[in-house]
């Protein structure tokens, strides 16, 4: 009986089995087949890099500016040069600007000549006198750079005159007295001579020209009356060298410089204060006497805005004289200096003496003799800041994602590891400049990033979340991308040093739709 | 009752000895000659036998969690439409199996020797692939390395592929009526091999960052009777060449020997029950000819090696100003090959182990030719031990028909309900079936799909046979 009902049960499941088989002629045909399921979550690392201080900031336009100190600490470094605060030549060039003219005449009659003798008949001799005043300069010996002697005399002699100009206190280079010697026959002489190389010999600001006339015996006859005048002009006098004494030479400083740290102009606003600031003034003086540089201000300014480096003004500082090298000189500065991205300038205004005790014991003044000006500002990013804000916007153009995104619930992580002693208040905005609107930010609130020290990092995790892709989109359509982040201390004073760093590790976590990503057509 | 406890006690011998793969349907067949392939301490009823070059053929494949309605969703027309990868990586396990085994008998003959000895002599082709991988090896592409943040992901698969000529000879000796044992010697020739000892890539996901380290080790080895080349180059790539000359081929054919052997013990405690055990196909074989390696070890290529592993935690900002420079996200992912290297050439000679079989089985003739049997067999192949528990109905009809049915339990797969008919005309026997007839009714729910025929010469049944099974008489 058993085998009986086995033998059925066996036969029935061979049928079925059979006719069940031939159910699926389409099981294989594979022309339909195009979808995959399968959404999975993944996450990946985009980003693990270490940004120092020192890193960022030479991406500035100017990062020359940025120095590192002897501990480590940034420092910004400007150096303002006056190569000529005083120059000894745009003095001895204004001395005697305008020309020192002498002119004279005479009339006789002819019988009162001398006696000739030889063959020559003196007509005229005089002792031309010619003055250089000057409350300025008593001169004891002057070398010409350049300068010019005129000679221009008229006489009513109908022969050839033979005109000897003598000038004992203008001698070349030799020691050679100037001398003119010159003939003439038409009733004029006019003769321009050149006096470079030559030094001027002065008494009392003053020098003699001897001026002698005189003509052959024989010749036409001599009127019964003599006349004879002369004009003598020394022009264009430049001198290389003065020797004499001297009023004092002041001058006034008012020189301003650009102010060039850009990075502070295009990301920060608000202002830093540094609490260290340091100016290191350095003065070269060749002139062989001391002065002084009394400082009204220096100071960095823009609209609205100032800075002073110094702690009272005016600031005198004394120059000692004959230095052939730069000297440091003291300073009264400000324990503190604010910086500002507004500052456009950097300004030094006040005034330099040289020789300030006036006219008394002889000074040699040469062309060459300055006073140079070296300021070298070195501020040390040992600050305090409160409401500092940064922000920077980086384009980073229109990025196609597929309109239907196999892409969702994205998450994005950025874990920041921060040894700069600052906090932080993040935000990322996607910015539409053709609109001009903000889109989206990337975090709900701004995400605060801890300060931290180089010893103990600060660990700071920012999230950030879109459930549907188009929001995402939509943020990508944007052409920028602006990062704003508040900087903030509580005004505790830090040092910003190159090495602080701000360790940034970026990932994502997003499910992908295989077939969202297979079957989507770009 | 005693039938009944009898039964338990068969199967329970079953579950305690082990689990086990799938036992061939004919293991059951008390009628056929094969029965000794599985269990060499077997009792063949007949006194001789010969079966014809290609007189046994089987071909089975276990796919494992591979089937068609864990990887296709179809409409209402029974196109597939949908790849349901997901469905598919959730029926994995943490490993998985994937096997085929084919056979070919090309002479096969067996006698007895005195009551007592039964010696059969067979010559067969047989190929046998196994596949052990990983549930990581998909899994990860579906759900993400995010699903891999507690444990990695351990994609890794290991192989053996081998197609060798195995003659044996066995004998059974019957130490009493209780009693018999079996061994089955073999000599092994392989023909073609492919070994993966391992192809292992273990991703460690950051649970923080999501930063990625990744390990990573293959050796893959080759070995072929016909001559072949393999090279490699990073520039070109593969190059397969073969030589398909006949006189290097059978120079080749023994050049590759192993050794091997089957064991087989058969215990009777009653005349209607009787518990058996089997270690079958342990050897080895040593491949000699044409043998290849591809070698690839993680290495220190650079900046993203660290202990071993290719670490990732994101673009450095070197590599950020390099991009912001024009520089290309493909300039990155060449350099990544450095640490890949791969090495094709010869090697020397190697040896893979045959997959070993232990079976325990226990059987109870309930009836006239009827007997239920419950057999247990483990299957180490390729690190991997595929467990299986069969229980096989068998019974005779007419003196002319064998039925046979087996249903088989296996990890991930318990849809195996295995049939076998045997026809017994006079001296030939004719034997067909498969191992999982709900393959035939409904495929797309099955892992395992096999088929085995055999055609067999034989004569006379043993006189304990005759004598248990007088011929029945027609009534007139």
């Amino acid at each position: 009986m058993l085998v009986r009902d086995l033998n059925r049960i066996l036969a029935g499941v061979i049928l079925v089995a059979f006719f069940a088989g031939c159910n699926s002629e389409h099981a294989f045909d594979f022309s339909r087949l195009h979808d995959i399921e399968a959404e999975g979550t993944w996450g990946l690392p985009l980003m693990d890099a270490n940004y120092t201080i020192g890193d960022i900031l030479s991406l500035a336009d100017n990062p020359e500016l940025i120095q590192v100190g002897n501990d480590g600490t940034l420092e910004i470094h400007y150096e303002y040069e006056i190569d000529s605060v005083i120059s000894a030549s745009q003095y001895l060039d204004s001395y005697f600007n305008n020309p020192i003219e002498v002119s004279g005449s005479a009339s006789f009659p002819s019988m009162d000549l001398p006696i000739p003798s030889g063959n020559m008949q003196v007509l005229y001799r005089d002792t031309i006198p010619v003055a250089f005043p000057s409350d300025l300069v008593v001169i004891n010996r002057a070398d010409l750079k350049s300068g010019l002697i005129t000679f221009n005399i008229t006489y009513n002699v109908d022969r050839q005159v033979h005109v000897v100009a003598t000038c004992p206190q203008i001698v070349n280079a030799s020691g050679q007295p100037l001398r003119v010697d010159e003939i003439s026959s038409n009733g004029t002489l006019h003769n321009t001579y050149d006096l470079s190389g030559y030094s001027l010999v002065l008494s009392n600001n003053s020098l003699e020209v001897y001026l002698e006339v005189s003509c052959p015996l024989s010749g036409a006859p001599l009127p019964s009356e003599l006349s004879f005048s002369y004009n003598l002009s020394l022009s264009q006098i430049l001198f290389s060298e003065i020797r004499g004494s001297f009023a004092p030479l002041s001058v006034s400083i008012d020189k301003e410089w650009d102010f060039e740290l850009d990075f502070l102009k295009d990301h920060l606003s608000g202002t830093l204060t540094l609490l260290n600031p340091q100016v290191k003034c350095e003065i070269m003086n060749t002139f062989p006497v001391d002065g002084t540089i009394e400082l009204e201000k220096a100071e960095f300014s823009g609209v609205g805005v100032q800075s002073s480096l110094l702690r009272n003004t005016p600031a005198t500082i004394y120059v000692p004289g004959a230095t052939s090298q730069f000297t440091p000189v003291e300073l009264p500065l400000a324990t503190s200096v604010l910086l500002s991205p507004y500052f456009e300038h950097f300004k030094l205004k006040g005034g330099a003496v040289i020789n300030p005790g006036g006219i008394g014991s002889e000074l040699v003044f040469s062309e060459n003799q300055l006073i140079h000006l070296r300021f070298t500002v070195v501020l040390p990013l040992h600050l305090t800041m409160d409401n500092i804000v940064f922000r920077d916007t980086i384009p980073i153009g229109n990025i196609d994602i597929p309109e239907e995104p196999a892409f969702s619930n994205l998450f994005v992580r950025l874990g920041i590891s921060n040894s700069i002693p600052l906090n932080f208040g993040m935000q990322v905005y996607f910015y539409d400049s053709q609109t001009q609107t903000i889109k989206d930010s990337l975090f709900l609130n701004p995400q605060i990033i801890l300060s931290g020290t180089d010893d103990h990092p600060r660990e700071s995790e920012l999230f950030a979340s879109r459930e549907d892709l188009r929001a995402v989109q939509e943020m990508l359509s944007c052409d920028n991308i602006i990062l704003r982040a508040l900087v903030y201390n509580d005004n505790a004073p830090v040092y910003i040093k190159s090495d602080q760093k701000l360790g940034v590790q970026l990932s994502v976590k997003f499910n992908m739709d295989v077939n969202a990503l297979v079957n989507h057509e770009p | 009752m005693k039938r009944y406890l009898i039964v338990l006690g068969a199967l329970l011998s079953g579950i305690i000895a082990a689990y086990g793969q799938n036992l061939d349907v004919f293991h059951f067949m008390r009628t056929s000659p094969f029965q000794n392939f599985d269990t060499p301490s077997c009792e063949t009823i007949y006194n001789g036998y010969v079966s014809l070059p290609g007189g046994q053929v089987h071909v089975g494949g276990n796919l494992g969690s591979i089937r068609y309605n864990n990887l296709f969703a179809t409409d209402n027309e029974g196109y597939p439409t949908t790849l349901t990868a997901t469905r598919f990586a959730n029926s994995l396990s943490k490993n998985n199996y994937l096997g085929a085994i084919s056979s070919v008998e090309l002479l096969g003959f067996g006698f007895r020797v005195k009551k007592k000895f039964f010696i059969t002599m067979d010559y067969r082709l047989r190929f046998n692939t196994d596949i052990r991988y990983s549930k990581a090896l998909f899994g990860l592409p579906v759900y993400g390395n995010m699903a891999y943040v507690d444990d990695p992901a351990d994609m890794n698969i290991s192989a053996n592929v081998s197609a060798y000529q195995e003659i044996g000879v066995s004998i059974r000796h019957k130490i009493n009526d209780r009693m018999s044992w079996g061994v089955r010697p073999k000599v092994l020739f392989g023909m073609a091999n492919l070994r993966a000892d391992k192809v292992s890539v273990l991703l460690t996901t950051d649970p923080r960052n999501y930063g990625l380290a990744m390990q990573y080790d293959a050796m893959i080895k080759a070995s072929a009777i016909i001559p072949y080349s393999l090279t490699f180059d990073r520039d070109n790539g593969f190059s397969f060449d073969y030589d398909m000359d006949a006189g290097d081929i059978i120079d080749n054919l023994f050049k590759n020997p192993g050794v091997g052997i089957d064991l087989g013990f058969t215990f009777k405690p009653l005349p209607a029950f009787n518990v058996s055990f089997s270690v079958l196909d342990l050897g080895f074989i040593n491949w000699k000819t044409n043998t290849t390696q591809m070698q690839s070890v993680l290495y220190d290529a650079g900046r993203f090696y660290e202990d071993g592993s290719l670490v990732f935690g994101g673009m450095t900002q070197d590599d950020i100003q390099y991009l912001i420079d024009g520089g290309k996200i493909g300039d990155f992912l060449d350099t990544l090959a450095y640490y890949f290297p791969l090495e094709v050439g010869p090697t020397k000679s190697y040896v893979t182990a045959t997959p070993v079989r232990v079976v325990a089985q226990g059987d109870y003739e309930f009836a006239k030719h009827h007997t239920v049997s419950a057999a247990v067999q483990f299957r180490f192949a390729s690190r991997y031990v595929q467990p299986s528990l069969t229980l096989a109905y068998d019974g005779s009809f007419f003196d002319i028909i064998d039925i046979c049915v087996a249903y088989t339990m296996q990890r991930k797969s318990f849809d195996n309900l295995g049939f076998a008919i045997g026809l017994n005309l006079g001296y030939l026997n004719v034997y067909a079936g498969t191992q999982n007839i709900i393959s035939l009714l409904s495929f797309k729910d099955s892992s395992q799909l096999t088929a085995t025929a055999g055609v067999v010469f034989n004569w006379g049944h043993f006189k304990n046979w005759r004598e248990k099974y007088p011929k029945e008489k027609k009534k007139s």
